[in-house]
């Protein structure tokens, strides 16, 4: 129901008819404090399209979501027009009762209730103090999921759930209360291809019946793949809103980052000798028979089109995710990791995918930070730190690595991401390791901080190192790794040479070919 | 600002009783803060990692228990048996130690919170406290040992200076080792600490065996100081060495904490508990006033943590 | 088809082996002790060494699955115990009257818990463990820590069956409403849901302030519910009776299989936990176990049972990942 009692006119997805303007926003503007999140944005959406948001994280991407359920108030001078009413703001309730709803990365499920009861949840927000009617929540959750074409068992608690499964209980509590946008903030981070082929399919089958989507998400291809429209931000302006036939993931890079990237293939040349192999590794259903070899000085590629598994092999690779079977060789010698220690100890560095929550203690200094993995190194015989030694240490990796603004006392919180990206990779290369895993190492940095990165990680492999780069960015995997191979599912499906592949083949083969 | 608070105390105080600030005032003090200070620290070192030790108190009363028996087992009244002190004390110390070995291994091996498992052993050593003593007062102890608790040496108690060679050593442990930097992290966060290649269950254990050796010194002082030693002594002390860490300055979720916030904490309760004396006031009011200072402390924390 | 789900639940529950576990008990002690276990002396004795505590127990239970913790429910306890108490001294009194004064004390209490919960952003055991220090310090400082005796007649206990049926009788409607509120309300819903993972309710609308506001007054009313049967057990009431406690009854609710970290336990678990902790303590004073020895044999088999629980949760956790991912290459 409206603001204003009436109902919205509902429209049938014929594309000779002129759909409802959903929602329009005019020269929106968001302040937080002095950040100014969303500049003049100009947006619309229509009715029963399926429309994306893209964008690097910081654009503006979450900004814009929290004002359109209404979380969130724009500033003064904003409008909004919804279902054809002007607003000043949208206010939750009735963004909720209009029918939009939105479902956050972290699903915000309860995890210690059923499928059920999670799908129905709404019922027990309802106001009275009539009993909770099991049957009716049972029912409602049936239904729901039926008009899905998903079939999940009822009673199951969500915390025993896959991810994808769970994330199908979210949309499934979303249309349980006739939900007729449904904003969904990159629902496939943690999904395999497979799992994305049932989403997208129920997405669309759930469009075609009406229902409008708004998608917001970094990754290039799934939004070609899925979107009717795009729109594109950057620090908080909008680039543009384009029809999904008129981009490519060269335009959109280009127009997420602003300015090309120079990229350059400049392949060092790798040594013969195999300072890795992996041997037909595998663990329950997150990775089969994965087998590849890296040689001293090379940096391989990892790309997996919207695939998991690439972060939980490395993860077995760096002793914190013991496989079931197979292999892994360092130097020829099998080894064995039951922790992370060992596997340090070994020579093998892992720089994981979640800057904030796994490679930094934000709240702590810099120097602490930086420090923390070979403290027990900087030691003198009674077991204290040589605390000359440690700011010495830390000097020199924030000169050798162009750590900007970096002072040994400052917390890590007060950097940029790429600074901090760079201070967890001078974390693990204090480690002097043989063998370094970059998982996602550029994820939501600013182009100039890659750049330097990926300089950073060349000159390593000039000097011996020998790297693993895990990427979803087709680019990035591509100019940097004169060898790559793929994933998707889990498994191993091909290795590429970058050196001879054209980079539209490349493209090619990483987007088609399984 | 804890010097602040601290100054601001202390003159008040005095307004109500111009003497207060003197020698003898300060030297009764003295008396006292190394028990407390002692337990605190003993609170404090789990908080920083992110946890919590109920079982202070039932750890200190267990040694204090133990110590007695072997004093009162094995010298008559009245006369004194140097080595067998030193023996009481050392195994008093390592009971404590024993303690937060056993606190240390449920959190981290079985994962249990450590509000439960504290909870746990405080209810199961003081379940053993009352077996040994079936409820009885242990007491009358040898002069070498009251010597602990009860006299000066240059004018400053002799407790007083095992409290600041405890405290010195955790300052230098916090600040100046290889485990100092891993309290910190991991308290602040944990999963980034692990990634980093922190033994996470080497270093709780630790945590909690540390917490134990303050218990038992801070044991040895009480015991020596009281001159007895039961079940269920102390046991309002728990809630105060929580007060005074978080007024302190040491963070409940961990990451935060140093050693001069808790001597500063220590201190202020000390001149405001003299304060309550002064005033005549009913202990039970004190305890209730207390509880708000709590409640005062962490709405403060986090008001400006909010920042 | 909900109920097959429930009747699958039951058996690979907890609460399944903890019901094994009592039944076990009342066996063997009562082989152990000659028969002893069961008569009606022991039984009484049974039911008026715990029956208080059992009651209080389902109103904590409240509290541990809303994912906090509340350890000044004795103070408060105490407190409405006093109210009533002087109530009935002064003006006589009746049984409504005395439940109601009661509850309102508790209540009233438990908001004052509520709102620092809600507004100070620190851990539940710190802030209950100050109030609880407020509270037992003003009541015992207002009072004196005077006993309380010599009430009129009609609470007086007739005879030996009121002696143990009012406080079953009590404990029994406790434990229904409670059971009742989790199971049945929507309230009790979304105390699971503000345990399970409190961001997500509030997201989906509920209002936070309301729903702790009643669960801490409910820990509040529900524990003057039980002040009140304690005191006519003893026809007194001595203030430091209750506080001191506090573990014999968190015991039964954790027992009862709860997780600390909020979302899951039920009223029936908290009755079984409530039986393993009176029976185990009785069984004890029963083998003439010196009630020394007691605290200590309870608080080896409360660490056990953790240390079981915890291990049984990491096995369940690597399972469930397992299994999610198995499911997942199948279909």
């Amino acid at each position: 129901m409206l603001p204003d009692g009436k109902h919205p006119p509902c429209v049938k997805m014929v594309m000779s008819l002129m759909p409802e303007k959903l929602l329009e926003m005019v020269k929106v503007n968001k302040h937080y404090g002095g950040v100014h999140a969303l500049k003049d944005f100009d947006f619309e959406l229509f009715e029963g399209e399926i429309h994306c948001l893209v964008g690097q994280n910081g654009c503006g991407k979450s900004t814009l979501i929290k004002i359109i359920s209404g979380v969130t108030k724009s500033d003064e001078g904003s409008q909004i027009v919804m279902y054809g009413k002007t607003l000043g703001n949208i206010r939750a309730k009735h963004a909720n009762d209009a029918g939009i709803k939105v479902i956050y990365q972290d699903l915000s499920l309860f995890p210690n209730l059923t499928v059920a009861e999670n799908i129905a949840f709404s019922l027990n927000t309802e106001k009275g103090i009539k009993p909770v009617n099991w049957d009716e929540i049972y029912c409602v959750a049936k239904s729901t999921l039926e008009k899905m074409h998903v079939n999940l068992e009822l009673g199951r608690e969500v915390s025993t759930l896959s991810i994808a499964d769970r994330q199908l209980v979210a949309i499934a509590r979303a249309l349980a209360t006739n939900a007729k946008l449904i904003i969904m903030d990159e629902p496939t981070s943690s999904l395999t291809r497979k799992e994305v082929n049932v989403l997208f399919s129920i997405i669309r089958d759930l469009n075609q019946k009406g229902l409008t989507v708004m998608f917001v998400s970094h990754k290039l291809d799934e939004i070609i793949e899925i979107a009717d429209r795009i729109t594109v931000m950057r620090d908080g302006s909008k680039i543009g809103t384009f029809k999904k036939e008129d981009l490519n993931n060269a335009k959109l890079t280009e127009m997420l980052s602003g300015q090309s990237v120079a990229y350059r293939q400049d392949f060092s040349k790798a040594g013969d000798k195999v300072i890795l192999e992996v041997d037909k590794l595998s663990n329950g259903s997150q990775y089969k028979d994965v087998s590849f070899q890296l040689k001293e000085g090379e940096i391989l590629g990892v790309i997996g089109l919207l695939g998991s598994g690439r972060t939980e092999v490395a993860m077995s690779l760096f002793g914190m995710n013991k496989p079931d079977s197979g292999t892994i060789r360092v130097n020829g010698k099998q080894v064995n990791f039951k922790n992370n220690r060992e596997a340090v100890g070994t020579g093998i560095a892992y720089v994981p995918e979640d800057r904030l929550l796994q490679g930094l203690v934000i709240d702590q200094n810099v120097e602490d930070n930086l420090s923390i993995s070979i403290i027990d190194r900087i030691c003198s015989k009674i077991g204290l730190v040589k605390t000359k030694e440690k700011r010495q240490l830390t000097e020199n990796w924030i000169k050798k690595l162009n750590i900007k603004s970096a002072l040994p006392e400052i917390p890590a919180s007060a950097m940029s991401g790429g600074n901090q990206q760079k201070i967890v990779i001078s974390k693990w290369l204090a480690t002097e390791p043989k063998i370094l895993i970059l998982d996602q190492p550029t994820n939501g940095i600013d182009i100039a901080a890659k750049s330097a990165i990926y300089d950073i990680i060349r000159n390593l492999v000039k000097n011996g190192m020998s790297i693993i780069l895990i990427s979803d960015e087709i680019p990035e995997v591509y100019y940097n790794c004169p060898r790559a191979i793929l994933m998707h599912h889990g498994r191993v499906v091909k290795e590429l040479d970058c050196r001879t592949l054209s980079e539209d083949a490349f493209e090619q083969e990483v987007s088609y070919g399984q | 600002m804890l010097f602040l608070i601290l100054a601001i105390c202390i003159v008040l105080v005095s307004l109500k009783q111009p003497n207060f600030p003197s020698f003898a005032t300060v030297q009764s003090i003295a008396y006292q803060i190394p028990e407390m200070g002692l337990l605190t620290a003993a609170m404090a070192v789990t908080m920083l990692v992110g946890g919590i030790n109920l079982s202070v108190i039932a750890s200190a009363n267990l040694s204090g228990i133990v110590m007695a028996l072997i004093m009162t087992k094995n010298i008559a009244p009245g006369t004194d048996n140097i080595p067998v002190v030193i023996l009481a004390v050392v195994v008093g110390i390592l009971i404590s130690v024993a303690v937060g070995a056993v606190n240390g291994l449920i959190i981290a091996h079985f994962k249990i919170p450590d509000m439960l498992a504290t909870l746990g052993t405080q209810l199961l050593f003081n379940g053993v406290c009352l077996a040994i003593t079936r409820g009885a007062t242990v007491s009358g102890y040898p002069d070498s040992f009251k010597f602990i608790g009860n006299s000066t040496i240059g004018g400053i108690p002799t407790a007083m200076y095992i409290f600041a060679l405890a405290l010195l050593f955790l300052a230098i442990l916090l600040k100046r080792t290889p485990y100092g930097s891993k309290v910190y992290l991991y308290g602040s966060n944990k999963v980034a600490t692990m990634f980093s290649g922190v033994n996470d269950k080497a270093l709780i254990i630790k945590t909690y065996v540390i917490s134990g050796l303050f218990v038992g010194l801070a044991a040895v002082i009480l015991t020596s100081r009281f001159n007895a030693a039961a079940q269920g002594y102390a046991s309002s002390y728990l809630m105060l060495t929580i007060l005074i860490a978080v007024l302190g300055g040491v963070n409940p979720n961990g990451g935060y904490g140093k050693v001069s916030g808790i001597i500063l904490g220590v201190l202020i309760f000390q001149v405001v508990g003299s304060g309550f004396n002064i005033l005549r006031l009913d202990s039970h009011l004190t305890t209730a006033i207390y509880g708000v200072i709590l409640l005062l402390a962490v709405t403060v924390r986090m008001l400006r943590t909010a920042k | 088809m909900a109920n097959k789900g429930l009747k699958k639940a039951f058996f690979s529950s907890s609460e399944f082996y903890l019901l094994l576990v009592d039944i076990a008990l009342v066996l063997f002690l009562t082989a152990f002790t000659g028969g002893k276990f069961i008569q009606f002396t022991n039984l009484r004795s049974l039911v008026v060494g715990y029956s208080a505590l059992g009651i209080i127990a389902a109103g904590v239970l409240v509290v541990i699955i809303s994912g906090g913790i509340d350890i000044s429910f004795m103070a408060i306890a105490t407190i409405a115990q006093y109210a009533m108490a002087q109530y009935m001294l002064r003006s006589g009194g009746n049984f409504v009257m005395i439940i109601l004064i009661a509850v309102a004390v508790g209540s009233f209490l438990g908001c004052i818990n509520a709102v620092l919960v809600y507004y100070i952003k620190a851990p539940t055991l710190i802030i209950t463990l100050a109030t609880m220090s407020i509270f037992d310090g003003i009541l015992l400082w207002a009072t004196k820590g005077v006993k309380l005796f010599g009430f009129p007649d009609w609470f007086a206990t007739k005879t030996a069956a009121s002696i143990v049926l009012v406080p079953i009788g009590f404990l029994v409607v406790v434990f229904l409403i409670t059971w009742y509120i989790l199971r049945f309300s929507k309230m009790g819903r979304k105390i699971y849901a503000i345990g399970g993972n409190i961001e997500a309710a509030r997201r989906m609308g509920v209002n936070i302030l309301k729903v702790q506001l009643f669960i801490y007054a409910y820990v509040g009313a529900i524990a003057a519910i039980g002040a009140i049967v304690q005191c006519y057990l003893i026809q007194q009431v001595a203030l430091n009776d209750m506080v001191g406690n506090e573990m014999d009854v968190i015991a039964m609710v954790v027992l009862g299989g709860v997780a600390l970290s909020g979302g899951k336990g039920n009223a029936s678990g908290t009755v079984l936990g409530m039986l393993l902790v009176a029976i185990l303590s009785n069984g004890l004073t029963l083998m003439k176990v010196s009630s020394y020895y007691q605290d200590l044999v309870i608080g080896t088999v409360i660490l056990v049972s953790f240390c079981l629980t915890g291990w049984k949760m990491q096995q369940n956790s690597k399972k469930a990942s397992m299994r999610g991912k198995l499911e997942d290459e199948q279909s």
